[in-house]
């Protein structure tokens, strides 16, 4: 059985860097003349840091490379991967923006892609013309339209201002209106990038829903591009994970997922700077885990969450304080903790040796998020040692079993168990 | 049983043209129409009207100057009509040419973000000047009527040259929008071309006999005059209604020639760059 609808063998594209040309006519002739004459080409780029540019010398990336998969007809393939990671260059050559470096694709069917809501839409035109617009740039034919025309507008939902001029639009009705025409692209396979990351999330429930649908009834192809994992893992069965640029695994989702989540650097950067500070105490490590002591920088709600410190005390100290600290993402202290109740004393010597100290976050408690952690130690009343935010980031997220499919979002940083006891009383 | 319906390979060879593409994209072309025609004139006063002020008031201002005070003959013609048929005529090509050369930089956008055929845009373009062409031709031949009623001297059209107008607008719009996709195409690269194509177009106008008879050119110049490819042009336009001048049909081949050539290499050169001009820009 042939199924096969997308065949991408080899596939590679390289970027040429610095040397394309500096946008002026005159720059690029001083170049040439700079190179004729032997001088420094007074227009090359001083220093270019980025994880790509680890290269040979060479004025070339490869943005991705060696790229070898097959997909199969009505599958929705999800693609992840860092930021850089080449998720979008594929996406970009499989829509046919921009052409391979070497390789081949073989495409069965017809190909539409989205790599934005409302392409092409004109301010002035009404949002009925710009039905007609962004459709035939999505290469949707004129009688295609016609016959979709009611449904796209009922989709949208802004019926009452369909034949008002877009500029008068929010950016939700605009997106509304955007992703009810994509939802009704006549292709067999689609290319998505990050649209739903835009709009309020009841539509972007109802458009994941759209998307399934599509997907489960027409029989249509979707290659996901996302970041956002959660819909990643609702929507796909297959995925396909990236890392500069060459394929690191492809295969069912919730592995592949699993191990993205688990590659990801734990720390935000700083953390070297913390391990040794000071003269009294040294940091071996810090580490994020769950209480099967798997080092993770997303957690399950339902999951413990332990900041493991080891240290080493190089002095006897009368006091020590290890703390910690966590934050939403919009840097706000939700709370603090620390292994030195405030207020009490002891009056006991710590010595000096090799510790250990785990502070356990109990399960059930963080709302799903991004979460910071920051990292203290002083000695109270007298130093502070470390005080750093941000060491850590870490996610929380509902297990499926959990929502039951029903995606709901819940305001604020926590989401405690909280006991309830309801009963008729009269 | 694979029949693959798109193949995309690296694709380093510089001949691939897509002319069925285009025809299946022929609904987006005449949208594209659609849009260049009712946002142009969206939200100003006179809408529409614009495209008959212009050739009037530049042909208005063109008899006060230049034949009144520089006293520029018009072999025997009006001369109302005479820079009247130049200047639309210039118009044609000149916004044909203008408009082509922002393809790449003004679609930036929607090309990084979905695929079409790119050659739909300036060929929307041409399109789009061909109407209005069309509207300021009729303006012509109003005036045209109206002097031709008159009974003026001076107007001996000919009907032989008259037959080659369509031919004409071609070679103009060839020629127009494969200069303008050249443009356009090294515009990609280099930004400064944009200037020289506005101040460009307005020096080539008067190496073009739009404000003086050809046969006013004295003979060691007017080969130059003769070099400039909308020479042919405006010679064979006027000369197909009001007649005169030193016209011959041998004079259009030049600018065939030229604007075949200029057509293909603007092909050329845009398919090569259309590729991969995201990755500049």
């Amino acid at each position: 059985m042939n199924n096969i609808v997308i065949d991408i063998k080899q596939l590679g594209k390289q970027y040429q860097l610095g040397s394309i040309s500096s946008g002026s006519l005159n720059r690029d002739l001083a170049s040439a003349w700079a190179r004729f004459k032997g001088f420094e080409d007074p227009n090359s780029k001083i220093s270019f840091t980025n994880e790509l540019s680890i290269n040979d010398g060479t004025q070339s990336i490869w943005a991705i490379k060696n790229i070898n998969l097959q997909i199969n007809k009505g599958e929705i393939l999800g693609v992840i991967g860092k930021n850089g990671a080449g998720k979008s260059t594929l996406l970009k050559i499989l829509s046919r923006i921009t052409s391979p470096t070497e390789g081949e694709i073989k495409i069965k069917g017809r190909l539409g892609s989205l790599l934005e809501v409302g392409t092409g839409f004109h301010p002035e035109l009404t949002g009925r013309e710009n039905i007609f617009l962004n459709g035939a740039i999505l290469g949707m034919k004129k009688n295609e339209i016609k016959r979709h025309l009611d449904q796209i507008i009922d989709f949208s939902g802004i019926e009452k201002y369909i034949d008002t001029p877009i500029k008068r639009y929010s950016t939700g009705m605009k997106v509304r209106l955007g992703f009810s025409v994509a939802a009704f692209l006549q292709v067999d396979i689609l290319l998505v990038d990050e649209v739903l990351a835009v709009g309020d999330i009841e539509f972007q429930t109802r458009a994941i829903g759209k998307m399934n649908q599509v997907a489960s009834n027409e029989g249509k192809t979707i290659l996901f591009v996302s970041h956002n994992i959660k819909a990643v893992k609702e929507l796909t069965n297959r995925a396909l994970l990236l890392s500069k640029g060459s394929m690191v695994q492809v295969g069912n989702t919730d592995k592949v997922v699993t191990q993205y989540l688990n590659s990801q650097d734990l720390s935000i950067g700083k953390i070297e700077n913390i391990l040794q500070v000071d003269e009294c105490i040294i940091f071996d490590s810090i580490t994020l885990t769950n209480n099967r002591n798997e080092k993770k920088q997303s957690f399950f709600y339902d999951e413990e969450i332990i900041i493991n410190y080891k240290y080493n005390l190089k002095l006897k100290l009368d006091r020590l304080r290890i703390a910690f600290n966590i934050s939403d993402r919009y840097n706000n202290i939700i709370f603090n903790s620390a292994d030195f109740p405030q207020g009490l004393r002891t009056q006991e010597l710590i010595d000096s040796g090799t510790y250990q100290a785990n502070a356990i976050i109990p399960a059930n408690f963080l709302n799903e998020g991004t979460f910071f952690i920051g990292i203290s130690c002083d000695i109270p009343f007298k130093k502070i040692i470390i005080n750093e935010k941000n060491i850590f980031t870490f996610t929380i997220i509902f297990p499926k079993n959990m929502t039951g499919g029903v995606n709901e979002k819940f305001e604020g940083p926590l989401f405690p168990k909280i006991k309830w006891k309801t009963e008729k009383i009269g | 049983m694979s029949k693959w319906d798109l193949i995309i390979t690296p694709n380093k060879s510089w001949i691939q043209f897509r002319l069925l593409e285009v025809w299946e994209y022929k609904d987006l072309l005449k949208i594209f129409i659609k849009r260049d025609f009712t946002t142009t004139y969206k939200q100003t006063l006179l809408g529409p009207l614009w495209l008959l002020i212009q050739p009037v008031i530049t042909t208005f201002i063109f008899t006060i100057i230049f034949n009144k005070f520089a006293s520029i003959p018009t072999n025997e013609t009006p001369p109302v009509l005479f820079y009247m048929s130049g200047i639309i005529a210039w118009h044609y090509f000149a916004n044909c040419l203008n408009n082509t050369s922002d393809t790449f930089i003004n679609n930036a956008n929607i090309f990084g973000k979905v695929y079409f055929p790119r050659i739909v845009i300036p060929l929307s373009i041409i399109i789009t000047n061909i109407f209005r062409f069309i509207i300021q031709f009729i303006l012509f031949l109003s005036f045209y009527f109206y002097f031709l009623y008159q009974g003026n001297q001076g107007i001996e059209p000919s009907p032989k040259t008259i037959i080659l107008i369509p031919i004409m607008i071609i070679i103009m719009a060839f020629m127009g929008m494969g200069i303008g996709i050249i443009i356009s195409s090294l515009t990609t690269k280099y930004r400064d071309l944009r200037f020289l194509v506005g101040f460009g177009t307005q020096l080539l106008m008067y190496a073009s006999p739009i404000i003086y008879p050809l046969a006013l050119v004295p003979d060691k110049y007017r080969y130059f005059i003769i070099l400039n490819p909308m020479t042919g042009i405006i010679e064979g336009f006027r000369n197909a209604f009001l007649g005169g001048d030193i016209f011959a049909i041998n004079m259009l081949f030049y600018p065939l020639f030229f604007s075949v050539t200029i057509f293909i290499l603007g092909l050329l050169i845009f398919n090569r760059v259309e590729k991969n001009f995201i990755d500049i820009i």
